[in-house]
């Protein structure tokens, strides 16, 4: 328990996660601006510039309209009042919009922070210094991994609950309810894809022992999965319904409670298919991938030298 | 060295073999650090010292052979053996961005130990007014101290010091050498290996010099270092006509403008600075000031690693730092 708090006291005080976690859960919460904006029901003044804007339009229409040279399909193009009226979007619809928003934001932060937590100790040469003091390699190994997992989950969960306060209280403000049901499972989804992505960035941290080494490999694993995606959907077929099961697809999966994977045939003879990943089953992938990885850590930690 | 009884020694190494690649670390390798003063650990660059630090305190494994700290196996009971030892190896190694006092309560909290004993260890080393500054802008001389304050928040039985007076200027070094002494007086056992032998006469009570992995010699400074392998310094007015006279008779090398040095050939015994005057006095040379010295702890190094046998196994084909006594000699 005190190695544990040790790690912890460690993450907690560095540098990079004093500046990079307040910046993302303001950055998270700053989505749910633009987003709770477009549910806001049409105020008086909103109806009066859409009347006064429809005006302006209609008598530009007139305009351009009257007159033998007129185009014949003028009333094709014969504004109505309706064209300038804002239809406030389902509160529901809105969320959807904010959590698109917010999308992988945390993502690379997660995993940087993951990677650096380990990989600085190799770098700076502290490790051998702390495993000269606390000799068990696997104790070591799992409080690292618990103090980066449960912080960087608490702090994906403080971003998505900035996110959704900003949202509810700029909606019921102006009187538009919104359903939170889903709110409280949707954050225990974001703590559990931040702590899995982490238990992955902490052993790449650990096989590496190099942050930027460690990083250039998740973006070109990213870069990769970018390009097996395009690949997929042209070969077509059973194929393309082989996306579904790439890690940055099931990640998002966990991270939105739940995703569509959408097959979409490019000669467009046949309609789209649409997927749906539970979040469950993408939690499953990824504690696969996380054990997967974490295993050649461990191995990492206790068989290689250590300088 | 006397034969001592296992249960006198605070580190004892058995046959330690430690392959890297091509390159034989440790071959064979026994040491035995009596409990107790300060013990030198010797040897030239790539002679295993590290490598040995390296398995004492479980951060490498051997290949072959035992190593006991304080009679207890270093491969099976290491949490043990952790408690007791206090350990600086290589160079002082700190988070740069955290000060001095979050890098050793980071260190202190897994012992349970309360702040007030990371305070005691910052005074301890004289670092307590710089405690709360990033150890990256530390001299290498405060690191050193961080380093050595960081040890002893563990009240190790037995500190091993890997260079301690590396980078440090001469007040650093005088006030390691006096916390060294100071540590040793409390019964601590100090493990230090070190290059500079002067720092070590002044020092160490006991010596290991190592050379390719193995034991050369060990034991009480003074039985290191051989009488008859001392010399004599001869001023004269005329260096090049008295070592015209000296050199059918000894190995004479020329000091300083009015200096030489007169040491024995080889398989014959120390020079008599009585016989030296009077070669002198016969081919009518006069010597304004003669003085006899005994063999220095650097001179027996030398003489010891240059004798080092060659490693029974694969020479290093890559070992880049690693001396060949040719190199130690020249």
């Amino acid at each position: 328990m005190r190695l544990f708090l040790a790690e912890l006291l460690r993450f907690w005080s560095r540098r990079m996660v004093w500046v990079a976690i307040p910046v993302l859960i303001v950055l998270t919460a700053a989505t749910a601006v633009p987003a709770a904006m477009l549910a806001f029901p049409t105020s008086a003044a909103d109806q009066a510039q859409a009347q006064a804007d429809y005006q302006q339009e209609y008598q530009q229409w007139q305009t351009d309209c009257a007159g033998p040279d007129a185009d014949p399909d003028c009333d094709l193009y014969k504004p109505t009042p309706a064209d300038f009226e804002r239809t406030p979007s389902s509160a529901a619809d809105a969320w959807q919009l904010a959590l698109s928003l917010k999308g992988g934001l945390g993502t690379l932060l997660y995993l940087l922070i993951g990677v650096s937590f380990v990989a600085a100790e190799f770098r700076a040469g502290t490790i051998s210094t702390w495993l000269t003091f606390n000799p068990n390699r696997y104790a070591v190994y799992a409080t690292k991994l618990g103090a980066a997992a449960l912080s960087l989950g608490a702090a994906a969960v403080l971003a998505l609950a900035a996110q959704m306060a900003v949202f509810v209280v700029m909606l019921t403000t102006v009187g538009v309810a919104v359903d939170t049901s889903g709110f409280a499972v949707l954050l225990g989804w974001n703590f559990v894809g931040a702590a899995l992505l982490t238990s992955v960035a902490v052993a790449i941290g650990m096989i590496f022992r190099h942050t930027v080494a460690g990083l250039a490999i998740a973006i070109g694993v990213n870069f990769l999965e970018g390009i097996a995606q395009v690949a997929l959907m042209f070969a077509g077929g059973g194929w393309s319904r082989l996306g579904q099961y790439l890690p940055g697809t099931q990640l998002n999966a966990v991270f939105g409670g739940g995703a569509s994977y959408v097959v979409q045939p490019l000669d467009g003879a046949a309609e789209a298919a649409v997927i749906p990943i539970t979040p469950e089953g993408a939690a499953l992938y990824w504690t696969i991938l996380a054990v997967a990885f974490t295993a050649v850590g461990v191995l990492s930690l206790t068989r290689r030298e250590v300088r | 060295m006397n034969p001592v009884l296992d249960h006198e020694l605070a580190l004892h190494a058995q046959g330690l073999s430690k392959r890297y690649a091509a390159v034989q670390a440790l071959d064979q390798l026994e040491l035995r650090v009596p409990r107790g003063g300060v013990h030198a650990f010797l040897g030239p660059n790539g002679s295993g010292k590290t490598t040995t630090i390296r398995i004492a305190t479980g951060l490498t494994r051997a290949d072959h052979g035992t190593m006991h700290v304080f009679g207890r196996d270093v491969r099976t009971e290491l949490r043990h053996v952790a408690t007791q030892v206090g350990a600086i190896v290589e160079e002082p190694k700190f988070f740069p961005a955290f000060s001095g006092r979050l890098n050793l309560r980071l260190l202190a909290l897994p012992l349970k130990l309360p702040d007030s004993a990371v305070d005691q260890a910052l005074e301890q080393v004289g670092l307590r007014d710089r405690a709360g500054t990033p150890v990256g802008g530390y001299s290498l001389g405060m690191k050193q101290r961080l380093a050595l304050g960081a040890a002893l928040l563990k009240q190790p039985q037995l500190l091993i010091f890997d260079e301690p007076t590396n980078g440090l200027d001469p007040a650093g070094i005088q006030q390691i050498r006096g916390t060294l002494r100071e540590l040793a007086a409390q019964g601590i056992t100090i493990l230090m290996s070190s290059h500079v032998l002067g720092e070590v006469e002044q020092v160490a009570d006991t010596a290991s010099i190592i050379a390719r992995g193995r034991l050369l010699a060990e034991g009480p400074l003074r039985e290191l270092v051989k009488p008859d392998e001392g010399s004599v310094t001869v001023e004269v007015p005329d260096v090049a006509a008295a070592a015209a006279v000296l050199q059918p008779h000894y190995l004479v090398t020329p000091t300083g403008r009015n200096h030489l040095l007169v040491r024995a050939l080889p398989g014959q015994s120390a020079p008599d600075p009585g016989e030296v005057n009077r070669l002198l006095a016969q081919a009518g040379w006069y010597a304004s000031a003669l003085a006899s010295r005994s063999e220095t702890l650097e001179e027996a190094f030398l003489r010891l690693t240059a004798a080092a046998p060659p490693p029974t196994a694969a020479p290093p084909s890559s070992a880049g730092n690693t001396a060949t006594p040719g190199e130690v000699l020249r």
